[in-house]
C-alpha cells in the first residue's frame, strides 16, 4: 500500500524545501518535492534526493551505545534504560557534588533547525542553570551589521528579485548552495538582465553570469566603499537620502576624503575603470538588487564589510525599492512560541528565532553562555564549577571548530560527554555515549527558512528506524528518569505528544504572520508569511532613529566604528604566506556528507597557475600544507581564476582521520555580539605554508 | 517515421549539481555502482572554465543502438517511441553491450552480476510524466524532446560536444546547448 507524507528538509541550508515522500507497505521508498511550495517548486537538491539511502544506511546507529574507552571505537549496545540511567546519574551525581547545575554543558547547533529539537534546550533549563553554548558559527557579523543599519535583520522574498533590471550576487554561490534562486536568475539573464557575480574565485554561479569580478579575500568593503565614492563624485545619490537616513553627509564625507580610487583599485584587485563602469550602472539602474552571501562576513572586518555594501545600497536608493535591496537573509518568519525552551513569553521575536540556546528567563536561572566558536577554549576556563558533563546534539564541533588542540584537552577533563547523532562522526569517537536519533522522516516538526518566507510542518513518514529516538523524546525521556530517580529533579515535562507540543509553538504571533486562525492549519501543508514581497518597502526602518543609520551609535557603543569605514583583514605573514578558503562544495553541508559516492581519497588543494609556479608545483603533485594549528595532506589541482594569494580546500567528504578544520584557529568577527551573543567564526582568516612532497 | 524520443541538455543551464543522477537513483533505488545518469565535466581545453561547465548523459536511446546490435539474448528491444529498452530478466550479464557503447551507458552491477541501463522512465512516459531526472532538474537544463529536424534547425543546438565519440556510430538521441562565456574581468 503506497502513502505519501508531508516533510521538511532540516537542513542549515537557504531552500528548506518541502518535501513529499512515498512509503509502500511503511517502508520508505522516494522523495520529491512538494508542489505546494511556490519557492523550491516540487524540486529537491541532489543531497535531499539520497534521502532513503540516508533513512536506511548501514552505518546509521540504530541502538544506544556506550564506549569502552574513548577514542577506542569499542561501542557495546546497550538498553535505552541503561542509557538513561547514565546520564540521569551523572546529572544527579554533578548536581549534588556542585551544588548547582552549571557542570552540566550543552553545546548544540544546526544539525536540524526543527523546531522539537529546542527540546535540549528545554530539558537543560529544566535542571536548573547551566553551562550553553551561544552564538553561530556562521553568520553573526552580518546579521549584525544589518541589525546596525536596518534596525533588524530582514531580507525580501526571493521572488522579488525577478523584477530586478540588475542584479549583484556578491559572495553567494547559488548554484552550489542555493540551486532554487537559480531559475530565476538564469530567466532573468534571458529577459536581457546583467547578472554580476563577486567573488574570490570562479564559482559555478560565476561561470554562468554575465560578468564575473574577482575581488581579493576580506577587501569586499573597500569595494562598496569605492562604488560609493563613484556615485558621490558622479552625483548619483538617491536625491530622497535625507528624508530617511542618518549620518550621510558625514559617510559622503568620509569617502570624499577618505577612499581613493587607485588605492582601492590596488587592494580589491579591481581596475579603477571596472570599478566606475559598475557603480554608474548600479546607481542609474533600478531595481538593483544585491544579494550578499555568508563567506564575505567570514573576516575580522566581516561586520564592516556587510556594512558598506548596505551603505552602498542606500546611497544608490536601492533599499526599500521592490527588485532591489541588499538581501542577506531574515529570521522573521521564525516567531515560534518558544515553549518548548521555556522562554520568556515577552521576548522579540527575533530572539525567540535565533537566540533559541539563550536562555531569556534571568529571574530564574543564570546560565553560563560560552561562545560556540570558542566553547573549549572557555570551558576550560570555568572553574567554579569546572564543565564536567557535556552533551553534543546536532554538531559535530571535533570536525567544525578552531582550535581542536583546546578540545582534545577539554575532553580530557571531561567526566562524561554524550552525543546524539545518526552517525558516527569525529566528535563520537569522544563521547561515552551514543544516542541514536531519528531523520526528519521518522518525527513530528515545524521549520521556517532563514531565506524565504515559508513555514512549514514535517509529518513522521515512518516508525523510527531501530530504537531511534527524536530529541523531543530523549528530552522526555531523561527528564522521566531524573524525577524516577529524584523526585522534581527535572521541570522539563517528562512526556508528551509530539504533535500538540508542535502545535503549541504555533503561537498568536505566528497565526497572525502566517494568517491562520488555528494552530491547526499548518498541518495542511506548507505556509507562506504574509509580510510584504519587499523588505523596507515604506523605508521606515526599526534602528533607534527610525532611519537608515549610515552612522549608528549602538554600534560605536560596543566598541565599533560608528560608520561602515574599511578595515583591512588580517594580513598573510612571512611564515604563512598563504590565505586558506574552504568555501561549502554542492555535496555537503560542512560535516554532514550526503553522498557516499563523492567521498575522495585525499584533500584536494586547488591552486592558481601563479601560486603553483611559485611552489613549483604541477596537478596532481603532493603537497603538505601546515601553519601553527596543525598540517593536511593532500593533492594539488591548478585552476585559472583563482586567487593568487590564497588555497582552496572545498569542505566535501574525505576519507581522512583529521578534519580539514586541523588547519584553524578561531578568529573572531568583528560583530555577532549584538544579536547572538558572541562574534562569529571569521574562518576566512586562516594563514597557511606548502611544499611539495617527494 | 517514427518518433524518436531523447534528451536536450544545456550546459549554459547546467550547474552541475547531480540532481538527475540522484532523482534517478531516488526513483529507482539502484545501488551506488551504476551510475545510469551522469554529471560529467566540460574538457578545460575545450571551454576554459574549470569544473564549472557539466552536461549530463544517461542511454542516449541511439536511433542505431549498437548495444541491441551485440546482444546475444536479445536483451535490448527499440520502442515504437525510439526508447531503447533493456530487460533486465533476460540479461545474462555477458557485457557485450558494455563494449559496444561508444557512450559506456549500460552499466555492470557487481552484486547481481547483470547489466542495467535507462529506459528512459517507459512507465513514467507512458502515464504522460517526465522522466524523473528531467522532472527533478531545477535550472530547467535537461529536458525531454523529440529528435526531429525542427530541433535540429534551432540556433545553438549541437549534435556533439568536443570529447565525446562521434555521433555517427549510434546516432544518439542527443542533443546539447554549449556553454557561452561570461565577459570574465580578471583583476591585474
Ligand atoms: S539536475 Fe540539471 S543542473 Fe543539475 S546536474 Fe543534472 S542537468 Fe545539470
Ligand atoms: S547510448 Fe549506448 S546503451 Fe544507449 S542506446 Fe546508444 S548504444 Fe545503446
Ligand atoms: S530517464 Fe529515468 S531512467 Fe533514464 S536517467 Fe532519467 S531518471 Fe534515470
Amino acid at each position: 500500500m503506497y502513502q505519501t507524507h508531508r516533510n521538511i528538509c532540516p537542513r542549515n541550508c537557504y531552500d528548506t524545501c518541502s518535501i513529499l515522500s512515498t512509503t509502500r507497505n511503511g517502508i520508505l521508498i522516494s522523495v520529491e518535492g512538494d508542489p505546494l511550495h511556490e519557492y523550491t517548486k516540487g524540486k529537491l537538491c541532489a543531497k535531499a534526493l539520497e534521502d532513503v539511502k540516508k533513512v536506511y544506511s548501514q552505518k546509521r546507529i540504530r541502538y544506544p551505545m556506550k564506549q569502552r574507552g574513548r577514542f577506542s571505537g569499542y561501542w557495546e549496545r546497550i538498553s535505552w534504560d541503561e542509557a538513561l540511567n547514565l546520564i540521569a546519574g551523572t546529572i544527579l551525581r554533578l548536581r549534588e557534588e556542585y551544588g548547582n547545575a552549571l557542570p552540566l554543558a550543552l553545546n548544540k547547533y544546526s544539525g536540524n533547525f526543527g523546531v522539537l529539537h529546542n527540546a535540549m534546550e528545554g530539558l537543560f533549563s529544566g535542571l536548573g542553570s547551566t553551562t550553553r553554548a551561544i552564538g553561530s558559527p556562521c553568520w553573526s557579523a552580518g546579521v549584525d551589521a544589518q541589525t546596525y543599519d536596518f534596525g533588524t535583520f530582514f531580507c525580501s522574498d526571493p521572488g522579488d528579485m525577478g523584477k530586478s533590471q540588475l542584479i549583484w550576487l556578491w559572495g553567494v554561490n547559488p548554484a552550489w548552495t542555493a540551486v532554487h534562486q537559480m531559475p530565476l536568475l538564469l530567466n532573468a539573464m534571458d529577459r536581457g538582465v546583467k547578472v554580476v557575480c563577486f567573488d574570490t574565485y570562479f564559482s559555478a554561479t560565476a561561470a554562468r553570469s554575465s560578468h564575473f569580478i574577482q575581488v581579493r579575500p576580506g577587501t569586499d568593503g573597500l569595494l562598496a566603499l569605492g562604488f560609493s565614492k563613484v556615485i558621490v563624485e558622479e552625483n548619483l545619490l538617491d536625491p530622497d537620502l535625507a528624508s530617511y537616513s542618518l549620518g550621510h553627509e558625514e559617510f559622503i564625507q568620509y569617502l570624499r576624503r577618505d577612499i581613493d580610487l587607485n588605492h582601492c583599485a590596488e587592494i580589491t584587485g579591481v581596475p579603477v575603470k571596472t570599478i566606475r563602469e559598475l557603480a554608474v550602472d548600479y546607481a542609474k539602474t533600478h531595481p538593483a538588487c544585491i544579494w550578499a552571501g555568508f563567506g564575505l562576513q567570514r573576516y575580522t572586518n566581516g561586520g564592516q564589510n556587510l556594512r558598506a555594501i548596505d551603505a552602498l545600497g542606500a546611497l544608490a536608493g536601492h533599499i526599500g525599492e521592490p527588485g532591489g535591496g541588499v538581501q542577506y537573509g531574515q529570521f522573521k518568519t521564525w516567531q515560534f512560541a518558544g515553549q518548548l525552551q521555556g522562554l520568556h513569553p515577552k521576548q522579540t521575536p527575533e530572539s525567540k528565532g535565533l537566540l533559541k540556546s539563550v536562555p531569556q528567563d534571568k529571574e530564574n536561572r543564570e546560565d553560563r553562555l560560552l561562545s560556540i566558536n570558542n566553547f573549549a577554549e572557555q570551558a576550560l576556563q570555568c572553574s567554579d564549577p569546572p564543565v564536567k558533563m557535556l552533551w553534543i546534539s546536532g554538531r559535530n564541533p571535533l570536525s567544525q571548530d578552531g582550535n581542536l588542540h583546546l578540545w582534545k584537552a577539554l575532553i580530557q577533563k571531561l567526566d562524561y560527554i554524550v552525543i546524539s547523532d545518526l552517525f558516527h562522526s569525529m566528535s563520537s569517537q569522544a563521547a561515552d555515549l551514543f544516542l541514536p536519533v531519528t531523520t526528519h522522516y521518522e518525527h513530528w516538526d515545524l521549520h521556517a527558512s532563514y531565506w524565504h518566507y515559508w513555514v512549514g510542518v514535517n509529518e513522521p513518514t515512518i516508525a523510527p528506524v531501530g530504537e531511534s529516538r527524536s530529541d523531543l523524546q530523549i528530552a522526555w525521556a531523561v527528564s522521566h528518569k531524573l524525577n524516577q530517580l529524584a523526585p522534581g529533579s527535572c521541570a522539563f515535562p517528562t512526556g508528551g505528544e509530539e504533535k500538540e507540543t508542535l502545535l503549541k509553538e504555533v503561537g498568536p504571533d505566528m497565526l497572525e504572520i502566517l494568517g491562520l486562525e488555528t494552530p491547526e492549519e499548518i498541518l495542511n501543508g506548507p505556509v507562506r508569511a504574509r509580510f510584504p514581497a519587499t523588505a523596507w518597502e515604506n523605508r521606515r526602518f526599526k534602528t533607534p532613529s527610525g532611519r537608515f543609520e549610515f552612522g549608528s551609535a549602538r554600534a560605536e557603543a560596543s566598541g565599533l566604528p560608528a560608520f561602515p569605514v574599511y578595515r583591512p583583514p588580517l594580513s598573510p605573514s612571512e611564515e604563512f604566506p598563504l590565505r586558506l578558503l574552504t568555501p561549502h562544495h554542492a555535496t555537503t553541508i560542512n560535516s554532514q556528507v550526503y553522498s557516499s559516492e563523492t567521498e575522495k581519497e585525499d584533500f584536494i588543494f586547488h591552486l592558481s597557475p601563479e601560486v603553483a609556479e611559485r611552489y613549483a608545483l604541477q596537478t596532481g603533485e603532493r603537497v603538505l600544507v601546515w601553519n601553527k594549528f596543525g598540517k593536511l595532506e593532500g593533492i594539488v589541482q591548478i585552476e585559472n581564476r583563482l586567487p593568487r594569494e590564497a588555497v582552496i580546500l572545498y569542505q566535501e567528504p574525505v576519507k581522512s582521520n583529521l578534519p580539514l578544520n586541523s588547519l584553524m584557529g578561531t578568529p573572531n568577527t568583528d560583530m555577532g555580539n549584538l544579536s547572538l551573543g558572541a562574534p562569529g567564526f571569521a574562518l576566512n582568516e586562516t594563514f597557511i605554508n606548502l611544499r611539495k612532497l617527494n | 517515421m517514427t518518433k524518436q524520443l531523447g534528451f536536450l541538455h544545456n550546459s549554459e543551464k547546467c550547474v552541475g549539481c547531480q540532481g538527475c543522477e540522484m532523482a534517478c537513483k531516488n526513483e529507482y533505488q539502484t545501488d551506488a555502482a551504476p551510475r545510469w545518469r551522469q554529471v560529467f565535466q566540460l574538457r578545460e581545453e575545450d571551454y576554459s572554465l574549470p569544473t564549472r561547465m557539466f552536461f549530463s548523459m544517461a542511454c542516449n536511446h541511439c536511433a542505431n543502438p549498437e548495444c541491441l546490435r551485440v546482444c546475444p539474448v536479445k536483451a535490448y528491444t527499440k520502442r515504437e517511441d525510439g526508447i531503447v529498452v533493456h530487460d533486465h530478466d533476460r540479461c545474462i550479464g555477458c557485457r557485450l553491450c558494455l563494449m559496444a557503447c561508444p557512450y559506456d551507458r549500460p552499466q555492470f552491477n557487481p552484486a547481481q552480476k547483470k547489466v542495467e541501463k535507462c529506459n528512459l522512465c517507459y512507465q513514467r512516459i507512458d502515464k504522460g510524466e517526465k522522466p524523473a531526472c528531467v522532472a527533478a532538474c531545477i535550472p530547467e537544463a535537461l529536458q525531454l524532446v523529440e529528435i526531429n529536424e525542427a530541433l535540429d534547425q534551432r540556433m545553438g543546438v549541437l549534435k556533439t560536444l568536443p570529447g565525446l565519440p562521434s555521433p555517427d556510430i549510434t546516432q544518439p538521441a542527443i542533443r546539447f546547448i554549449g556553454p557561452k562565456q561570461g565577459k570574465q574581468i580578471r583583476r591585474d
